[in-house]
């Protein structure tokens, strides 16, 4: 019991990247087991970095793609928790909200995100906010369904208790409601991240000027698998900082919570 | 009454085994193009003649939305000759060790800058207002080359504009919607845009002095393994280029048919339009064009070498491709060397 909830020292992680990152040159530098066209080699993924990092690829550099896609991810991020979460809790909470309100989510949640594209750009036009809000599509169905599945995953007891004391509304809602649904909401709000940053690279397929989706499709067109990779690995690493950063909030938001 | 069908059995067994005969004698070649697309029009009007089995050689033909997933295709050897814009034509050359080994047809005209109905007259009076505008267009194309050709014409950059990339279906959805009035679209997409949307064609390649060619290719392995299928290709699509010149009313019969087994649908004007825009090369035209001087460089070398260059300039890849290295007239030549292709070749019927 104590061994399996001892943590396994970070080496171990790094030590899986380094066979991953050996393998991969076995594979296709020493070997050429695998070849060129079918995945790249080590060297040509760092030509392909240093192309975009120094000299700019797809109209832009490297940094400005990623800034351009947090800007993004941060903004439809932003308002589908601010809607999301919120019409989560009062679904939650109220049964009679949540008969108003449900049939038309069910009806909503099973469109994919990417089928609001066409009708985005009517109704938005080219620019960010058509991405924007495909990517509040994308985030808003598993704020709203973790943050409703948190209230209703409050103790009974603890609702009654709060019943039968005769707390305030708003005292309910800050002190019990609020922080009994926390775990489930930052659950839901891991996954409306990874859902932005899925449907980001979708929404920048079409008229994007800058953004980690853009040089995704514009590799692509260019059948270049080296810059490819080089964009995977910068949405990989941006959304797991992202990530990171959440869980930081949301060990400050949640201090009575051990791992 | 028992000699008449004797005499029938006996004329179906040998019109059978002829057949079967025949049909032994055809070799497969995997044929690929894109659709309703003008300089695939032969490979319809040849294939619904007869003249690749004439040829000993039996089509199978596969089609692609644009020219990268056809490049992206030949890697895996689904295809082995076929015919792409340039563009995708030198992609596949680095890529892929793709050879061009002819020229489809000129078309300069076909790859434009179009404009809205409103602000069209605006932007040919006064192109420097041009600058600071959005266009669309298919990034790393033809289209996008005629479209930086003529920017370079009217004295602007590349970042003088605001480039949005996206497909030609998506470039017509968005100026139809008057979600962009300016767009890098090639035939027949122009012609659509034209009749259906009242757009106008401000600047082709033609206008700002760039030869947009399209290719015939090949992959190297399997021209060097099959030379004389290549040649005979090269032979079937010259014919029908002929006929075409010869027969246009016929020829824009057939036009229509492919372009709406393609999905699209333009007035005959337009497709009119298509045959006296758009220059095509028989045999001899084809070797003048590709012949490369002692020590020199072919026309079609300087075509494809700006064009590399263009992609170089989108950092498409570090060094543009030397266009010995992938253009070869070794085919054409080959077919005029063989009396019975070269006379197959120049058949305008």
């Amino acid at each position: 019991m104590a061994a399996s909830k001892a943590r396994r020292p970070p080496w171990v992680g790094v030590a899986t990247f380094v066979v991953l990152a050996a393998a991969w040159y076995s594979l296709t530098t020493l070997t050429h087991t695998i070849s060129p066209g079918r995945f790249p080699a080590p060297g040509e993924t760092w030509d392909a970095l240093r192309q975009i990092a120094i000299t700019g690829y797809a109209d832009a550099r490297l940094h400005e793609h990623i800034l351009h896609s947090v800007k993004l991810v941060l903004f439809g991020f932003a308002a589908a928790t601010a809607v999301g979460v919120p019409l989560g809790l009062a679904m939650g909470a109220s049964r009679a909200f949540e008969a108003f309100i449900n049939p038309s989510f069910l009806l909503i949640r099973p469109i994919p995100p990417l089928a609001w594209i066409p009708l985005a750009i009517v109704w938005l036009g080219l620019g960010d906010a058509a991405k924007v809000l495909i990517i509040w599509f994308a985030a808003f169905v598993p704020a709203v369904i973790n943050s409703y599945s948190g209230v209703r995953a409050i103790e009974p007891h603890l609702l009654e208790a709060a019943r039968t004391l005769g707390v305030p509304r708003a005292m309910f809602v800050r002190e019990v409601l609020i922080p009994g649904a926390l775990p489930m909401i930052f659950t839901g709000l891991r996954l409306s991240l990874q859902a932005c940053w899925t449907t980001l690279v979708a929404g920048e397929l079409i008229g994007a000027i800058a953004g980690l989706g853009h040089v995704l499709y514009q590799a692509s067109l260019d059948i270049f698998p080296a810059m490819i990779v080089v964009g995977m690995a910068a949405v990989a690493v941006t959304g797991a900082a992202m990530t990171a950063l959440l869980g930081a909030v949301e060990r400050r938001a949640m201090p009575w919570r051990t791992r | 009454m028992k000699r008449q069908i004797a005499a029938l059995a006996a004329g179906i067994t040998l019109g059978f085994a002829t057949t079967a005969a025949s049909a032994q004698q055809l070799t497969e070649i995997k044929i690929s193009y894109q659709p309703a697309l003008y300089w695939a029009l032969p490979f319809y009007v040849a294939e619904q003649k007869g003249w690749y089995a004439e040829l000993g050689l039996k089509p199978v033909f596969s089609t692609f939305p644009a020219g990268v997933p056809q490049i992206a295709a030949s890697a895996s050897k689904s295809w082995d000759v076929g015919g792409a814009g340039s563009v995708p034509a030198t992609l596949g050359a680095v890529r892929y060790n793709l050879l061009t080994i002819g020229i489809t047809n000129d078309e300069s005209y076909g790859n434009a800058l179009l404009a809205t109905a409103k602000t069209a007259d605006g932007f040919v009076k006064n192109p420097s207002s041009i600058k600071g505008q959005t266009i669309v267009l298919t990034a790393n194309s033809t289209g996008d080359y005629a479209v930086q050709s003529c920017l370079a014409k009217w004295g602007l950059k590349k970042s003088d504009v605001t480039v949005k990339s996206m497909g030609q279906a998506e470039i017509i959805s968005a100026m139809s919607s008057g979600n962009a009035d300016l767009g890098g679209l090639w035939a027949p997409n122009t012609y659509t845009m034209e009749e259906k949307a009242g757009a106008k064609q401000i600047c082709s390649g033609q206008d700002a002095g760039a030869a947009v060619p399209g290719a015939l290719m090949a992959r190297a392995d399997y021209a060097k393994e099959n030379p004389q299928n290549v040649a005979k290709f090269l032979a079937v699509y010259l014919r029908a280029w002929k006929w075409l010149n010869a027969h246009q009313a016929d020829g824009i019969a057939m036009m229509k048919k492919f372009y709406e087994q393609g999905g699209v649908t333009i007035s005959e004007a337009s497709m009119k339009k298509e045959f006296s825009t758009r220059p095509t090369y028989d045999l001899a035209a084809q070797l003048k064009i590709m012949r490369r001087p002692a020590g020199g460089a072919s026309e079609v070398d300087g075509w494809f070498t700006k064009i590399g260059a263009f992609m170089q300039a989108n950092g498409t890849f570090p060094e543009a491709p030397a266009a010995s290295k992938f253009i070869t007239d070794e085919y054409m030549k080959m077919v005029d060397a063989d009396p019975k292709l070269k006379a197959f070749a120049n058949r305008a019927n």
